[in-house]
């Protein structure tokens, strides 16, 4: 079920009503199951299947692992096995099609055959969150799982379709103590909604008209065109998926429940790191907690440091679609990083004007950020590297 | 724009950075004028929104 | 309960502004000089509704050469005419055919619509199967018309696919909230109205579209050259399994039996664009034919397949300001008699 339609609404308000009105306090939880079971069904009633039996070996694995009986080897076995299972089943629906395309384009002709696989809705975010999962309750920081939390963890109807990408250890104790929020933060979570049906109608639906050079190649657009279509686009994925953090978020917040938030003004941010602090914050915290720190984060040699960032951007692009072109994407932030750090290195610690706080440096440094990250969109948008390349030298050229 | 806010604890305070919100305060929170901005909303969406629907771009992933 | 409340009240102050808003709509949302170019079915709706209690005037219904294509309404020749004091209406829109023409009579005679005159054009490229609107009724049409046709003429017709998008439950939703919400129902109309264009951001990107000279790129680009119409005119006989020709003998029987006076014109055509493929004895024929069929059934028939020069033309068939002009100056003497 998509956010942005009457069938959603009608659900809303149904579930809203139902929630609040009729069912009683203890079977809240309960209730939220079978709600978010109706949304799922409705979407891709097939694939319901799947995210429980995912739902179900990821609790039974977790559950193995917290047995005060369970070996640290044994723990340490199971997490990988889970991990790997998970991650597994998330490459095969989503990367299967992309992997058999690439190795016909590198063997010139067509050795395997393209398969028809169906991505099920939202496998991307609910494969994170049982990773998650996994790994901490492998780490320690879960040290129980009850059932009837995972459950309503797993099948939260809000966060169901594109996040935010929660996190157990804030969401559980929630659960059981569902409370009516107090008024006014009911109606503010209600505005909060409907702006966010505003942003993502209004501004992003709006941008796409504009963004057709990027998208649509060998059209008879000129260079404005093109700078045009580059900020349309940085405005329409930024409204687009705040609108939908949005809406997200303010259902959870009328159904009694926080979750995380998920941007943080990104556009103001004065440099690449900032700007992912602040950025799809689940997603990006997720891909430091269990990409970027696992392969040894920071504190390792520069080069391995630099590595790490290259493979965890490079793995973050791949996340957010099965193309060459998101891998880049993913690339171009990863150098990103990097020149913002020999940039601090070389230039900006020997440099008083620039170390400094001053407003100058701070709006040059926002717009510079900025700029790279509006290109790289680019690479996010066209249809092919070759397009992206294209619509750079239109750009630039 | 409603953002999060660091160390913000509800949506109140997460709200408190939305230029709308920072107009009308507390006020935006009484039935009446909340009533009255979401017909605003809804009337915007309705003249100014495209007239090609579209999916949420996360969604497709 | 006290939240529930809140939301309520906050709700029901939301729905009392949209409802007194709907009812200015309903009160104040003009008649537009001929319908907009994504009409929505409640705009045809109202129009047809307010022709039931006007008083009987001439109604035009053709397609995009009486709809005035990519020119302002104020330069479509049944504008011009209405500005000359005829009491008219315009029905005409982009995607007419001799199937929507009849639509379209059927619907007017369903709201009890009884015309002085109506004024339709047939225009030779829509007997070809190749023509978009062969059988296809515009959206809207469709929508209003489709229970008014016989099972037998349902036949004829292609529907418009059901929506890749939507569910059949959300398209029965939005049928349902389109039905009881005027802003909602309107809203295409609205934004035309509003914007001159489909919506805000289609006026905006044409002016950066012409800003950049993307837009002069692409009228380039699609200048109308002899080649681009090449199997826009079928010239094979006219048989009787043709849709637009069934469609266009029950639209004469439908005239007849309701004592509508009609008057048919045959649809300029640019003869000097599109010599290589029309000017040969096939195309006069069926010209013929078509001639003959409207004059026996009671239609006056104004042919003008050859009344226009060159320089009248956007393309094979659409006129011109100036051709517009010259086109109502022709018609004005005739529907003044």
């Amino acid at each position: 079920m998509i956010f942005n339609t009457w069938v959603f609404a009608v659900f809303g308000i149904s579930v809203l009503l139902l929630y609040w009105g009729v069912v009683p306090q203890r079977f809240k939880p309960h209730a939220l199951i079978v709600f978010g079971t109706i949304f799922y069904v409705y979407s891709v009633p097939a694939y319901l299947l799947l995210i429980v039996l995912l739902g179900v070996v990821t609790y039974a694995i977790a559950w193995g692992m917290l047995r005060p009986s369970v070996s640290p080897a044994t723990r340490k076995r199971l997490m990988i096995l889970g991990v790997v299972l998970i991650t597994g089943v998330l490459v095969y629906f989503k990367y299967t099609k992309f992997l058999a395309l690439t190795i016909n384009q590198v063997a010139a002709h067509n050795i395997v055959p393209l398969p028809q696989i169906v991505v099920p809705l939202a496998i991307s975010f609910f494969t994170f969150e049982f990773v998650h999962v996994l790994v901490d309750v492998y780490l320690g920081k879960i040290v129980a799982l009850d059932p009837l939390d995972f459950s309503v963890f797993t099948m939260f109807f809000p966060t169901l379709v594109a996040g935010p990408i929660k996190r157990y250890q804030s969401f559980y104790p929630q659960v059981r103590r569902i409370e009516v929020p107090p008024t006014h933060t009911f109606l503010l979570n209600v505005y909060r909604i409907a702006m966010g049906v505003a942003k993502k109608t209004i501004i992003a639906d709006s941008m796409t008209l504009l963004t057709q050079p990027i998208l649509t190649p060998g059209t008879p657009f000129g260079t404005l065109d093109y700078w045009v279509a580059l900020f349309a686009y940085a405005a329409k994925i930024y409204f687009d998926f705040t609108g939908y953090s949005d809406i997200a978020i303010g259902v959870s917040g009328l159904l009694g429940i926080r979750i995380p938030e998920n941007f943080e003004m990104p556009y103001r941010a004065p440099n690449i790191a900032q700007f992912w602090r602040r950025w799809h914050m689940s997603l990006s915290s997720w891909i430091r907690d269990y990409v970027f720190i696992p392969l040894g984060g920071s504190r390792v040699s520069k080069a391995m440091t630099a590595f790490n960032l290259f493979v965890a951007m490079a793995i973050s692009g791949l996340w957010h679609g099965a193309a060459w072109t998101f891998v880049l994407w993913g690339l171009w932030h990863g150098a990103g990083f990097l020149i913002q750090r020999f940039w601090q290195a070389l230039v900006v610690e020997k440099v008083a004007f620039l170390r400094d706080p001053n407003p100058v440096v701070f709006y040059a440094s926002v717009a510079t950020n900025f700029a790279f990250v509006a290109v790289g969109w680019l690479l996010f948008a066209a249809p092919s590297v070759p397009n992206a390349y294209q619509a750079f030298i239109h750009l630039f050229g | 724009m409603i953002e999060n806010v660091p160390g913000a604890q509800n949506v109140e305070e997460v709200l408190a950075h939305d230029p709308i919100y920072a107009v009308l305060g507390r006020r935006i929170a009484h039935p009446v004028v909340l009533g009255v901005l979401l017909f605003l909303i809804v009337v915007a969406v309705i003249v100014f929104g495209p007239s090609a629907e579209s999916r949420f771009i996360y969604t497709d992933f | 309960m006290r939240v529930l409340g809140a939301l309520g009240t906050a709700v029901l102050v939301m729905l009392l502004l949209l409802a007194g808003l709907d009812r200015a709509v309903a009160a104040w949302f003009p008649r537009f000089d001929r319908v907009s170019d994504n009409f929505s079915p409640a705009y045809l709706e109202r129009e047809v509704e307010a022709l039931a209690h006007d008083p009987p005037q001439t109604i035009f219904i053709g397609d995009s050469v009486l709809w005035g294509y990519k020119l302002p309404a104020a330069d479509a020749a049944p504008t011009l005419l209405r500005r000359k004091g005829l009491a008219a209406s315009n029905l005409s829109f982009e995607g007419g055919s001799p199937a929507n023409t009849y639509a379209m009579l059927r619907l007017l005679e369903s709201h009890g619509v009884h015309p002085r005159l109506v004024v339709f054009n047939v225009n030779q490229k829509e007997f070809s199967q190749a023509d978009s609107a062969y059988q296809k009724l515009h959206p809207s049409l469709e929508t209003l018309s489709w229970n008014l046709l016989t099972a037998d003429e349902r036949k004829l017709l292609t529907p418009t696919p059901p929506s890749t998008t939507q569910k059949p439950i959300e398209v029965q939703l939005d049928r349902w909230v389109t039905s009881f919400w005027q802003l909602y129902a309107l809203r295409s109309d609205i934004r035309e109205w509003l914007f001159g264009d489909v919506d805000a951001v289609h006026a905006l990107d044409d002016a950066i579209q012409a800003a950049s000279g993307a837009k002069a790129r692409t009228d380039a680009a699609h200048k109308p050259t002899p080649d681009r119409f090449e199997g826009t005119y079928d010239l094979s006989p006219i048989d009787e399994q043709n849709v637009s020709l069934i469609f266009l003998e029950k639209t004469i029987a439908l005239l007849a039996r309701d004592h509508i006076p009609a008057i048919a014109i045959l649809t300029p055509t640019n003869h000097t664009l599109l010599h290589e493929f029309i000017d040969v004895p096939e195309y006069e024929k069926n010209l013929a034919f078509t001639h003959k069929l409207l004059a026996s059934g009671g239609v006056r028939v104004i042919d003008l397949d050859k009344a226009f020069k060159a320089a009248e033309f956007i393309d094979n068939d659409h006129l011109t300001a100036a051709g517009n002009q010259r086109l109502a100056g022709t018609l004005g003497p005739v529907l003044a008699q």
